[in-house]
């Protein structure tokens, strides 16, 4: 038997006897990945044994339901003793196409494979891509003058900056066949610096040919460090504060090895003779370009044009071999990599530029999708990464900003992408590319496009020919019974269907759009339950994988992505009975079609949501002991205040999935949207909590001080964007009780630039405008989002009037799901976006969950106490 | 021409959005969108006289208890609504005259009370006589409507600017004759 499994097999064992759910199911995730890397797993025998075991413990840990332990041990012994019968077929590498398991091929290969999979490859392309040279397209401005003798001057400045780090850090530990391990590590920084600087003049005049002088400066910088260090395991209790001891313990380490090495205990059931190497790498890169024009004509201006765009990568990345003796017997990497782009351009004031129109997402990504033929990449822009169009006030700047992250994983036991669009590690960074921005004045020149909403609408039907008993999910290809909008013959985006066709058209491969994808996966919850949705998957998944055509093969690939993605954004509340056991099940019948891989996946992904429990007062700190002498208000800075106040806040809007505001806007149950109401609980407790900070203080100066104090945490909130906490102060300071009192002029100046923000005129204009310059990340205030949500539901029917689509029912109006994904897809991508804050427990300790706080009876009567009330008077006179 | 802001209070699930959005919006409209300024504004003759309703309905935000304060201070006049279908909710909006009362400063605040959901009458749980009561406790209208059938729809949204036009009226006789003493 492999060690391997063996390992494993022992500690599921062990683990039985905890009864930690969590725990045994991590400890059969590894059982499995052992069995299918190392056996046979073509054999149906082997296959039945497997299942066998996961039927027994997914009832036990999944479902929660009594098992005698005895059984799970038996089949585990099961399982062992077919492993060892049926080990890895080195001779038959045919019998696994459908797996990737390819490790010992690449075992024997001396010659590096450009396309393997590990982090020198990864990096060596990360080092060839090259941020691309930025040129914006300046509007020209023609000459209006009719002055022809005149000279023309026109300088160009390109400015480029870039600065790249590198760490790669690199371990290699060796276990001695005794148990015993050495250490070595070797860390290399790099840092690269360089600037260029072109400047290009030309001049023209009437009877002159143009002439043009260019001028260019450059500057680099380098930068190597290279640091080694011998350590031994035994020693790891080195402290790394104190640098002599550090010294001394490497002396030691060189002088006396032997008896260091005695020193270690041999508890680690390391395999005799291997050792491992790990390679971590952290890569950071920043480019910045700037572009500025300016045009003259006899010393007069006529244009001045700036732009720039500031590109900036990180990657980090690990990478794990473990050898035996010299072969590489195993090699796991996973990282993850993130770039941001952020474009700003001055517009020119003269430009005729109307009011900036409202945008929707929707329209936004409209106007990529509008020309289909248009690049791909531009079309991804809209969906996969995270695009936010702000315009200040007085319109002169226009900034897009975009973001993306990728998390991955790769093992020599096949390929296993996180991001389940992307195949393998070439395809992800292709993926990463920004080429083709759009300059930002081509783009206020389309907006006019944009705005004007197709009136009249042409439907386009199904073949009514399609015989009733006809299953959808079974074809390859839904477009033809899709509903789409139509304008002046081009088609634009779905507008409804059948229930099925709506399915099939978001899980086929070509056709239908990203974005029709991602509107899809956000709001099917709106018309089909996600465990009705998934068995309807499975289903399709199933039929597909047994055909042979490519097509097939194709669409099940997208349809099991599908799943995953669904599975990966339950909600606890649907993670039920029927729902677990329809992906168990499917888990079962994806091993015995020898399909480790994805079974893999998709019970990892499962697992994950259901160990993914969380705990409000670890966030708030209620679970923390109160320190002796407890503090107040003042004992900390209000940047401070608003730090930890928005610290709670993101992590509390981190948790609010798409689906419980959808639910939350058609039925308000409180147990199926638990944390949205734990987040607007927040709001109202925070609320409630500065009204009593502020009105149970005796003397009017002590008041005004902590008024004071509230006010300028709220500024701070709103340079963070935090309109959660922004917005729940402020409503504590307007609210009657407080807004009733005497007030100083002083306080009166400083409230009068926030309390605009709350006027509910012209729904929410104020606040929406403040909303729209936010820089990400942000916390939004909810209730609006939930306002706008339960109107789009309450003014949209659910299903298209049959009288507009030929007397057709029950088809679904798309438009109405569109509207919602508009609205849910700027909170989804706002959630991408983290504050950088650590948490400090003392003031979250202070905050005490914002418990200590009197109703709202007790501070009508304080407010009362304070000014009494002329109102009875005025009443009785 | 006069502009009201009317405020729509109830707790969750009484139709509050349903009643707004048939008001707001009597014609079909391809795109719908709550977010644009002039959504939740609509011009209304009563008696022959035009005004211009600018409407804030709570629906969605119930759960933002902090904010209540907010939105009745914003307000001119009051559309208070309870389903007929459910005691709860009628439970609910008893004690909100007094809430309006007191947040406004004063007595005279332009109320309508309003039993959703009439079209359900087989589910009724809340007896018109019931409505009734509780209306004349608080001296204000009461109507009944369905938001659904687009019945007594207009009516409810007539007699709330009938209430505040009444309101505003007393005060300024109340103020005319307290100067002429």
């Amino acid at each position: 038997m492999s060690k391997e499994i063996d390992i494993s097999i022992r500690y599921l064992e062990n683990v039985l006897s905890t009864n930690n759910s969590t725990l045994i199911l991590s400890s059969t995730a590894a059982v499995l990945e052992a069995v299918s890397k190392n056996c046979d797993t073509t054999n149906g025998e082997l296959k039945r044994s497997i299942i066998s075991l996961l039927r027994i413990i997914d009832k036990k840990c999944f479902l929660n339901q009594d098992v005698d332990v005895n059984q799970i041990k038996f089949s585990l012994q099961e399982v062992g003793k077919l492993s060892t019968k049926y080990p890895k077929s080195h001779q038959k590498p045919g019998n696994e196409v459908k797996v990737k398991t390819n490790a010992e091929f690449r075992e024997i290969e001396t010659v590096p494979n450009p396309d393997e999979e590990n982090i020198d490859n990864l990096l060596n392309q990360l080092n060839l891509k090259k941020v691309p040279s930025f040129s914006p397209a300046f509007p020209d401005i023609g000459d209006d003058s009719d002055d022809e003798n005149g000279i023309t001057t026109k300088q160009k400045e390109e400015e480029r900056a870039e600065q790249h780090g590198q760490k790669v850090c690199e371990e290699e530990v060796v276990k001695l066949p005794d148990g015993r391990e050495i250490r070595m590590k070797k860390t290399k920084t790099v840092n690269v610096k360089q600037t260029t600087k072109h400047v290009t003049i030309s001049t023209k005049s009437a009877n002159m040919p143009e002439v043009s002088r260019t001028f260019m400066n450059a500057r680099r910088g380098f930068d190597e460090d290279e640091e080694e260090e011998n350590t031994n395991f035994g020693s790891s209790n080195m402290r790394g504060g104190d640098p002599f001891e550090r010294f001394r313990s490497m002396l030691k380490d060189k002088d006396e090895k032997i008896e260091a090495i005695e020193g270690e205990s041999s508890s680690d059931p390391g395999t005799p003779g291997s050792s491992s190497k790990s390679k971590t790498i952290e890569r950071t890169s920043e480019v910045s370009q700037k572009v500025s024009e300016k045009k003259e004509k006899d010393g007069r201006l006529l244009a001045e044009h700036e732009a720039s765009k500031l590109d900036k990568s990180n990657l980090f990345a690990k990478q794990v071999d473990t050898y035996q003796g010299a072969a590489l017997i195993d090699r796991k990497g996973e990282g993850s990599y993130e770039e941001s782009t952020l474009v700003r351009s001055a517009l020119p004031q003269d430009s005729q530029v109307a009011t900036p129109p409202r945008m929707h997402v929707v329209e936004y990504m409209m106007m990529f999708g509008d020309d289909k033929k248009n690049n791909e990449n531009e079309y991804l822009k809209g969906t996969t990464i995270s695009s936010y169009v702000r315009l200040n006030n007085n319109l002169t700047t226009h900034e897009e900003q975009f973001k993306k992250k990728i998390q991955f994983e790769f093992s020599t036991a096949g390929t296993s992408s996180t991001t389940i669009d992307l195949d393998n590690l070439s395809d992800l960074l292709n993926q990463t590319d920004f080429n083709c921005l759009r300059p930002p004045n081509k783009f206020l020149e389309d907006t006019p496009l944009i705005v004007e909403q197709p009136k009249a609408i042409d439907w386009q039907r199904e073949p009514t020919s399609a015989p009733p008993e006809k299953d959808l999910l079974l074809e390859h290809d839904g477009v033809d019974y899709v509903i789409f909008r139509e304008k002046e013959g081009k088609v634009l985006e779905v507008r409804g269907g059948p229930k099925d066709a709506l399915i099939v058209y978001a899980t086929q491969s070509t056709h239908s759009s990203l974005l029709y994808q991602e509107a899809f996966l956000i709001t099917f919850r709106t018309f089909i339950s996600s465990l009705e949705l998934v068995n309807k998957l499975i289903k399709r998944y199933l039929y597909m994988s047994l055909a042979d055509d490519s097509q097939s093969e194709s669409i099940a690939r997208h349809t099991f992505s599908v799943i995953v993605r669904i599975i990966d954004e339950t909600t606890q509340y649907e993670l039920d009975f029927d729902l677990i056991t329809s992906v168990t099940s499917f888990v079962y019948r994806l091993i015995h079609d020898g399909n480790f891989t994805y079974s893999r996946i998709l019970r990892t992904r499962l697992l994950d949501r259901i160990k993914d429990s969380f705990d409000i007062q670890t966030v708030l700190g209620t679970n923390l002991c109160k320190p002796r002498k407890p503090h107040d208000l003042f004992d900390f800075k209000s940047a401070e205040i608003a730090c930890q106040l928005t610290f709670i806040d993101s992590q509390l809007y981190h948790r609010i999935e798409s689906a419980e505001l959808l639910w939350w806007a058609q039925e308000q149950n409180e147990k199926k949207s638990k944390n949205l109401v734990n987040f607007t609980e927040q709001f109202n407790n925070l609320s409630f909590w500065v009204r009593t900070l502020i009105i149970t203080q005796g003397t009017q100066k002590e008041r005004e001080r902590h008024m004071m104090k509230f006010v300028k945490i709220m500024k701070h909130l709103r340079e963070m964007c935090n309109f959660n906490s922004y917005l729940a102060i402020l409503s504590a300071i307007m609210s009657t009780p407080l807004a009733r009192l005497e007030w100083s002029k002083n306080i009166k100046d400083a409230l009068k630039e926030h309390t605009a923000v709350m006027d509910t005129a012209q729904s929410y204009k104020n606040y929406r405008a403040l909303l729209q310059t936010a820089k990400p990340p942000c916390v939004p205030y909810i209730g609006i989002i939930l306002q706008d949500l339960t109107f789009v539901h309450a003014g949209n029917p659910d299903t298209i009037p049959s009288d507009r689509c030929h007397g057709a029912k029950n088809m679904i109006n798309f438009l109405k799901r569109w509207n919602q994904f508009a609205i849910l897809d700027s909170i989804r991508k706002l959630k991408k976006w983290n504050y950088d804050i650590k948490k400090n427990d003392i003031v979250v300790q202070y905050f005490n969950g914002f418990k200590d706080c009197i109703d709202e009876e007790r501070t009508w009567q304080l407010s009362h106490q304070i000014k009494p009330s002329n109102r009875k008077s005025k009443t009785q006179a | 021409m006069r502009e009201f802001k009317v405020v729509v209070l109830g707790s969750g699930g009484v139709g509050k959005s349903a009643l707004t959005v048939q008001f707001v919006s009597s014609t079909f409209i391809e795109k719908y969108d709550p977010t644009i300024e002039d959504f939740y504004r609509k011009e209304i003759e009563v008696d022959g006289q035009p005004s211009v309703l600018e409407i804030l309905d709570t629906a969605g935000t119930e759960q933002f208890s902090s904010m209540r304060d907010l939105y009745i201070k914003n307000g001119q006049g009051f559309v208070v609504v309870y389903s007929i279908t459910s005691q709860q909710t009628f439970h609910d909006i008893r004690n909100m005259k007094e809430q309006i009362v007191r947040v406004k400063g004063s007595e005279n605040v332009p109320i309508l009370l309003v039993g959703n959901k009439c079209d359900l009458s087989h589910q009724r749980q809340v007896r018109s006589e019931e409505g009734l009561a509780l209306a004349e406790s608080w001296s204000c209208p009461f109507t009944e409507c369905s938001a659904k059938n687009n019945q007594n729809v207009n009516v409810t949204f007539a007699e709330i600017v009938r209430e505040m036009n009444y309101v505003q009226n007393k005060s300024r006789q109340s103020k005319s004759c307290c100067s002429l003493m």
